[in-house]
Formats: C-alpha cells, sequence, structure tokens
C-alpha cells in the first residue's frame, strides 16, 4: 500500500501546493467568464457568438458522441470559435462536470497516450492537433484543424488564457491512488463512472455485468493493464464479481475459462490475452494482459498482500 | 434497364418501406447473396479518385443509377474534427457520378442544421456540385414519416424523413470510426441521420441516460432501423477517421486511404472493423444486423476487391 499511498499523497501535495492552490472551489455558472478577451488574442478573432449547451441539449451539439459525457456526469457546455486573417481556425470547448472526479474521469478519457504533456490546469495533453486540460470541474478542449506550428501555439495560448480564469483546483479520485504505483505508466490512467468507459477501454461485456460506478485503470510497463472497480460493499463486489464471471464464461469470445477460487477466475481471451479476476474487499480486480495466468494470479496475490 | 424495371429489382425503399420495409430489404438483401456479396476496396491519396475506382470495380454508377432516377444522398455531417465526417472530395465525386449516369434530381438530405454542412466543407461540396442540400427542421415531427417495424426486436418503428420517399436511389456515404457508445460506426449506423432524432434518442437509452444494456440496446435498435432502408449502394469514407473519442472528435486520426463500395452494409462495416483493428464479431450491431439476414459477416464468404487509386 506504500506505494500507493504515495502517488494518492503527491497527487494531493501537488495540487494543493500548485499555483492554483488560492483558486476557489466553486467556479462560476456563467462559462462566458471564462472566455479571453479579444485584446488577449492579436489577430485571432472570435468567429460568431459563444454557443452554449445544458444537459440533454448536448446531444443537439454531438448527438451519439454526448453519451459518454452524460454518463461522466455532464452539466453544461460552451463552444466558441476563432480564427486568424490567414485561414486558420481553432474551437474552444469549455465543458462544465457535475464535480471534479467528472471532470478528471472524461479528461482521462479524452487524452490518448501519445499525447505531451502541457502544463495547463491540473493536467493537460497536447496531441497533434487538439489539446486538452482539466481543473476543478471544468475540462478545456481546444481543437485547431491543422497541424501548423502557429496554431498549436495558438492553442497552448488560447488554454493558458482560460487556465488563468478558471478556478476550482482539485485532486484525482482516491481510487486513481488504489492503482499498483510500481511501473505505472501515468499517462495511461483512466478513470470510469459508468459502462460506456469501461466498454472503450476493453470490451468485458455489452451488459453492464459490473454494475459500474467508479473503476480505474493503468497500463504497466510490462505490457499488462490492472483494472479497479470500486463498490459499496464487500457483498456487492462479491455479487458482481458473480455476474462478471458468469457473462465472461458464457461468451463465446473468452475461452480457457475456470474458477480459482470463489472470488477469483482466469480465462483468455481471442488475442490469447490473459485475464484474472478477484473480489476483494469493496473491490473487483483485473489483470489483462499477454501474460500467464501464473503471472496474473501473482500480481493479484501481491496486491492483496500488500493491502494486508 | 427501365427506370421502372430498376426500381422493382433493386428494391431502393422509398415509399415501399411504409408497406413492409423488412421485407423489401431482405429481398435485395437475398438477390445481392445469390450473386455473391461483394466488397470494393480502392486506396489512394487522391479520395475522389478513390471513389470512382471503388464503384467501378463493382460495375460503375450506372448500374446503380438508372437515367432520370431521383438520388438521394446520405453523407455523415455530424462533426467539423479531422476524421469525423465524410471526405467532401468523397461526396463531390459521388455526385459527379450520379450526373454522369443520367441522374435526375440529386440530394444531400439532413436534420443536421446548415452550419454542420458549412463547418465541414460538406455543403459546398454539395452546393457547387450541382446538387441540392435538403435540411429537414428537426424539431417538426410532422417531416418524419413512421414505419412499423414488425421484426425489430427492441425498435418497433422508425420515423424516416419524408422527403427521402421522394427519391428512386438512395446513396449511403457514412465515414467509418471509432463511436463511444459501440466502438465502431460505419454504413448501419449511417443510417440514423434519415431518422427521427427523438427516436434516435432512444437508441443511446429510452431517458437520454446510461442503463444497464446501453450497448446491446444501441446495437440492437439499430440493427432494427436497417430493417426499414437498404441502401442502394454504400461508398464509405475510410480514408483518415478517428481511431479514438469517436464519433465527435477531437481523437487520434488513422489514415488507410481507402474508399469501400458495396450493397451489403453488413460485409462493408465486416471489413472497416479490421481497419480499427477488429473484426465483425466484436460489434454486436455487425451481428444483429448478420442474425436479421441483413448481410455476411464472414469476410471470408465475401468477395473482396482491392485496387490502386
Amino acid at each position: 500500500m506504500g506505494m500507493r499511498l504515495a502517488i494518492l499523497t503527491l497527487a494531493v501535495l501537488l495540487v494543493s501546493c500548485g499555483p492554483s492552490a488560492d483558486k476557489s472551489v466553486a467556479g462560476s455558472d456563467d462559462l462566458k467568464t471564462y472566455l479571453p478577451a479579444e485584446k488577449e488574442l492579436g489577430l485571432w478573432k472570435a468567429r460568431g457568438v459563444p454557443q452554449e449547451f445544458r444537459g440533454d441539449d448536448l446531444y443537439i451539439y454531438m448527438d451519439g458522441g454526448a453519451a459518454i459525457y452524460r454518463e461522466y456526469g455532464f452539466r453544461q457546455l460552451l463552444v466558441q470559435d476563432y480564427a486568424d486573417p490567414y485561414g486558420r481556425s481553432l474551437t474552444l470547448e469549455v465543458f462544465e462536470m457535475d464535480e471534479a472526479d467528472a471532470a478528471f474521469g472524461i479528461y482521462t478519457f479524452k487524452v490518448g497516450s501519445q499525447g505531451k504533456r502541457v502544463d495547463l490546469g491540473q493536467e493537460g495533453s497536447l496531441e497533434d492537433y487538439y489539446l486538452n486540460f482539466w481543473e476543478g470541474r471544468y475540462l478545456i478542449t481546444l481543437t485547431g484543424f491543422d497541424r501548423e506550428v502557429e496554431t498549436t501555439q495558438r492553442l497552448l495560448r488560447v488554454g493558458q488564457l482560460v487556465d488563468s480564469r478558471i478556478n476550482g483546483p482539485a485532486a484525482p479520485p482516491a481510487l486513481v491512488g488504489l492503482l499498483p504505483g510500481r511501473d505505472l505508466i501515468s499517462s495511461s490512467v483512466k478513470y470510469f463512472r459508468g459502462p460506456l468507459g469501461l466498454f472503450q477501454s476493453y470490451p468485458f461485456t455489452t451488459t453492464d455485468a459490473f454494475g459500474i460506478k467508479a473503476g480505474v485503470k493503468g497500463d504497466y510497463s510490462a505490457g499488462y493493464s490492472f483494472y479497479v472497480i470500486e463498490y459499496e460493499t464487500p457483498e456487492r463486489s462479491l455479487e458482481r464479481f458473480a455476474a462478471v464471471a458468469k457473462s465472461l464464461q458464457e461468451d463465446p469470445k473468452f475461452k480457457n475459462f475456470r474458477m480459482a477460487a470463489k472470488n477469483t477466475a482466469f480465462l483468455e481471451d481471442r488475442q490469447g490475452r490473459c485475464l484474472g479476476l478477484r473480489a476483494l474487499r469493496r473491490w473487483i480486480l483485473i489483470v489483462l494482459g499477454p501474460i500467464s495466468a501464473e503471472s496474473a494470479a501473482s500480481l493479484l496475490d501481491d496486491y492483496e498482500t500488500d493491502e494486508e | 434497364m427501365k427506370r421502372r424495371e430498376f426500381l422493382k429489382t433493386s428494391a431502393v425503399l422509398g415509399a415501399v418501406s411504409a408497406l413492409g420495409a423488412g421485407k423489401e430489404s431482405l429481398n435485395r438483401t437475398s438477390l445481392a447473396a445469390a450473386e455473391g456479396t461483394e466488397v470494393a476496396v480502392a486506396h489512394g491519396a487522391d479520395f475522389g479518385k478513390a471513389t470512382e475506382k471503388a464503384v467501378a470495380l463493382l460495375g460503375g454508377i450506372e448500374k446503380y443509377v438508372p437515367k432520370g432516377a431521383k438520388v438521394a444522398i446520405l453523407p455523415n455531417s455530424q462533426s467539423k474534427n479531422p476524421g469525423a465526417h465524410t471526405k467532401p472530395e468523397i461526396v463531390r465525386t459521388a455526385i459527379r457520378m450520379c450526373q454522369e449516369a443520367g441522374a435526375g434530381e440529386i440530394a444531400c438530405l439532413s436534420w443536421l442544421p446548415e452550419k454542420y454542412w458549412e463547418a465541414t466543407g460538406l455543403g459546398k461540396a454539395v452546393v457547387e456540385g450541382g446538387a441540392r442540400l435538403r435540411i429537414i427542421d428537426l424539431k417538426d415531427e410532422s417531416l418524419f414519416r413512421a414505419l412499423p417495424l414488425t421484426r425489430g426486436k427492441v425498435l418497433k418503428e422508425a420515423k424516416i424523413m419524408t422527403p427521402f420517399f421522394e427519391y428512386d436511389v438512395f446513396l449511403n456515404l457514412p465515414i467509418t470510426k471509432d463511436h463511444a457508445g459501440n466502438r465502431f460506426t460505419g454504413a448501419m449506423k449511417n443510417l440514423m441521420g434519415l431518422n427521427s432524432p427523438t427516436v434516435n434518442r432512444f437508441f443511446h437509452t429510452g431517458d437520454f441516460k446510461t442503463k444497464p444494456d446501453d450497448i446491446e440496446h444501441l446495437d440492437q435498435c439499430i440493427a432494427d432501423l436497417n430493417l426499414a432502408l437498404a441502401p442502394t449502394l454504400c461508398i464509405v469514407d475510410a480514408t483518415e477517421f478517428l481511431t479514438t473519442n469517436g464519433p465527435f472528435g477531437p481523437g487520434e486520426i488513422s489514415s488507410p486511404k481507402k474508399v469501400v463500395a458495396g450493397v451489403d452494409r453488413v460485409a462493408i462495416d465486416s471489413y472497416c472493423t479490421t481497419l480499427l483493428g477488429m473484426r465483425g464479431e466484436d460489434i454486436v450491431m455487425i451481428k444483429r444486423g448478420h442474425e436479421h439476414g441483413l448481410g455476411e459477416i464472414d469476410l471470408k464468404k465475401v468477395r473482396l476487391r482491392e485496387v490502386e487509386a
């Protein structure tokens, strides 16, 4: 537990000691207050008026893409386009989520593994033509429509301007600290709040056998992934473990299913990857990757020993 | 072939949908199966040329668009983000091919507001190409016609935009990409673009919130909707597309530079899943479509033809 506790403590310290430490957690309900002022944008100008979407109106903006935001806990969105005189454009999206955990979760959902970390918000990631960062209960997405240096610099500049206006520091959810710390690829962490997010990570089951409300996944340098899915009680965890085991056992895309104990199962997917699952206290733990069942068992045992 | 004969055999659904769409769809698919399912793939950096080559492999646009036919085209204009919408070059080429085949009116149909068409560049491609852009007010339910789906397992009624029934030929022009709901979108899912958005929200759960069986539910609804509508021809943009954060983006992009064409949407979707590192069997929607008899999921049974453009 030592390493996991250290990561969680470090995350909390970073938040409390960072440049945003004096900001209020509340934030503003009027997302337009986060837009850069015209004089700060140089040659770039706002194009059109900001669009705002609340609750289920998100479906009007992004149709089927809205479901994942709703799963994490969406409150409202503001969209503003910008353009420069040379035909370059970018779009700023300010998502206000229900709470900081939701903002962190949708941030982890949206960032790719190849992104470059940038010093924006609690955490930011710059990819080929877009960047994301989260702070408090806000997720900021900036999209350029080319890969020119000027556009990338403008994404970062607009990001800084928005960041300087956003209140609401927060730490990642405590659940993140339950991932084994050793050899964890920090940029790989994904936080889930429902079946869609989990399904995108790996298609365990097309029904919500997990009954997931909160879970976390991290990838490890040895090539496997580790999941911790949290439940209200140990009884609930065991109950869901049984439902998941049954679903996986009946699914033809898996083979070599075996129960190693009442709370532990192993199986293999079509790509030959091993899945090891264990109900432990209030959690379901999963090890998934190109490793042997013995290695998966060893990782689960180590986790259990560490917890004790 | 005369236009009337063409309509009889190719079962472009249009008005016949209301009279038993499922049967008509299956008749068309049976015809395709009897001929052997064929999927054409053209690869190249010139996406317009790739579109032409893919359709040429199938026998040319004249096989699908008779002289004088009214053609409805359905591209994906959902998001201006890279890899999230059908490339304007592909739509422009499809319009031109229809014109060269002697089509009558050619129109792109949509309930997405005009600004989506402007932002994606698709509106310009349609108008400059000489086709009509028909935007249907998504809030006016009277502009959608109810179609009972007797064979639908979850979806019992589709609501298709009424102007669709004025057309003889239906060209389905989706982009294949990632989808946060079911991990994949392509030819089958694109048909939601003709269905009432109010009904579509039921696909993403009845009360707009995530429910335990969401993924199965969404996929079954899409398969059911496909009982009502049978594209005359699908031309799928697999040139550059989202592999994460779909369907809206922004997200990571893959660029196979392929245009995929065919009549069998199940086979096409099954093929396109391979471009996203999956198989048709991995996607519930495709399995359900196959179970409905809408097409072939097993690529070993598909005549796959590829060409450089």
